[in-house]
């Protein structure tokens, strides 16, 4: 039985489209056969968090438009054959897709692979309901500011009232000294907030950037950064692992360190 | 340096701005998910008060109906204190032949069950709130096909059928928990799960579809 989930935030910019890339790359290292989905019709990164951009040729417009055939389009990882990619236009009208559209294509992909990962774009109006659309499950992604948890909030929701009722939640951007801190809203918090399911908690990790400048997702290297682990274990928790949340704890400072920090406010 | 240091040694009582974030958080998100326009709220209550007034004399005074939500569920919350029961009640029973659910609940109206009425009631005038925004929009959307918006509006029914069975459930768990706070407060008889669940099931039969534009326009050319 595959499962098709839409991994969507409302707010953008909080890590949909690197943890769509992540999860995906990661379930497909456990041997999962997953095809991920760009459904941000017009401004499509996918493809370059993955390194895969030079190598789309035809997208899920043209697999609609009869253009060329399904599998034309997808695009197989050379670094890890279980994984594919169908691209999202870039240049045409995104009107030009419906949310039956959208819906047909998953439930055909779904057949032929065990995840279909649905990377929706941000915002709730027709980009989202289309990729909504054919999604039994959804990962929502948000980071611990009030903006990005109202957002969830909304999407929540709007999922819920479209009857995705699985639901569950990646927290991203954590940053453990400001949390113990108290400047930073908790995990707990969050999930005290928002009453979801929690699957995941990234920490913040500079090591993305890295990562997407190269176009290799983090948990693509032998030794993953703390954020690479984090993506790992979601994708063991999604195949139904019981995995302990990372112990994301401040690295002890030195008498001198901690004196300064104090004195500049940053402790 | 100097300056972050006395910042630091005089600012020490000030409230972290995590805790800050999370209060602002939770007084913006009871506001979002009880997403009602304030006019179309007025009117609802307007409303349930005109058709309750019907049946009782209603203390004005002391009338309370709000919006109120918890762990993603909105509730409407109505408390209207009876100060009597209007003698000619009988007379108005056959206004409601055509549900039997209304029926039943006047037919019991020896000892008057103020709050089966009040939550039928508030979900009928809930449900005409959400028909009449809707037929808002579909008029203002009428350049749209009328294949395209006879989809929608099922789309539309769907949704509202879940919600309101959502919202139903959730009233009659609050109906529960204020008997247990005002067992003083008389005529306040408690609905049971299963005669809150059939009159679901009335109340989505009973949902009207807003007129589709077909139908309008053949309205206005036999006019």
């Amino acid at each position: 039985m595959s499962r098709i989930i839409v991994v969507t935030s409302g707010k953008g910019g909080v890590g949909k489209t690197t943890s769509s890339a992540n999860l995906g790359m990661a379930l497909a290292k456990l041997g999962r056969k997953v095809v991920l989905v760009d459904a941000d019709f017009g401004l499509r990164n996918l493809d370059l968090l993955l390194g895969l951009e030079n190598r789309i040729v035809y997208t899920a417009l043209e697999v609609i438009a009869r253009e060329c055939k399904l599998d034309q389009a997808l695009v197989k990882d050379k670094r890890q054959p279980n994984l594919s990619l169908l691209a999202a236009p870039q240049t045409r009208n995104k009107t030009a897709i419906t949310a039956a559209h959208m819906k047909a294509l998953v439930e055909v992909l779904s057949r032929y692979f065990d995840y279909v990962l649905i990377d929706c774009p941000a915002g709730i109006e027709s980009g989202f309901q289309n990729a909504i659309a054919g999604a039994k499950e959804a990962i929502v992604v948000t980071t611990p500011e009030i903006s990005a948890v109202r957002d969830a909030d909304r999407v929540v929701g709007l999922l819920e009232a479209n009857r995705i009722t699985d639901i569950k939640l990646i927290l991203n951007r954590v940053r453990p000294a400001m949390i113990k801190n108290n400047d930073m809203m908790s995990v707990e918090d969050v999930l005290d907030i928002l009453s979801v399911k929690l699957i995941g908690v990234v920490p913040d990790d500079e090591q993305v950037i890295v990562s997407t400048n190269k176009g290799e997702p983090l948990v693509l290297s032998d030794k993953p950064s703390l954020a690479g682990t984090a993506y790992g274990n979601v994708a063991k928790r999604l195949e139904g692992m019981d995995v302990e949340f990372l112990q994301l704890e401040v690295p002890p400072k030195g008498f001198f360190s901690r004196l300064s920090s104090w004195i500049s406010g940053n402790s | 340096m100097i300056s972050k240091l006395l910042d630091r040694l005089f600012q020490r009582s000030n409230i972290p701005s995590g805790t800050q974030v999370k209060h602002r958080l939770k007084f913006i998100l009871a506001h979002d998910r009880a997403a009602i326009e304030p006019k179309v709220f007025d009117n609802m209550r307007c409303e349930i008060m005109r058709v309750v007034s019907k049946y009782v004399e209603l203390d004005e005074g002391s009338l309370d109906i709000r919006l109120e939500s918890d762990k993603r569920m909105t509730a409407l919350i109505a408390n209207l204190p009876i100060r009597m029961v209007r003698e000619e009640l009988s007379d108005l029973v056959g206004i409601f032949n055509e549900s039997n659910v209304d029926l039943q609940v006047v037919d019991d109206a020896d000892q008057p069950d103020a709050l089966m009425l009040e939550m039928d009631l508030s979900v009928e005038a809930a449900l005409d709130a959400i028909a009449a925004k809707d037929s808002l929009k579909s008029t203002s959307d009428e350049d749209n096909s009328v294949t395209e918006s006879m989809t929608d509006i099922d789309a539309d029914l769907d949704k509202r059928n879940t919600e309101v069975s959502a919202k139903l459930r959730n009233a009659a768990n609050k109906v529960q928990d204020l008997e247990q706070i005002s067992d003083d407060e008389a005529n306040e008889i408690v609905a049971d799960d299963a005669e809150v669940n059939d009159q679901i099931d009335q109340l989505e039969l009973s949902l009207n579809l807003p007129e589709s534009p077909e139908a309008q326009e053949e309205r206005i050319a036999t006019d």
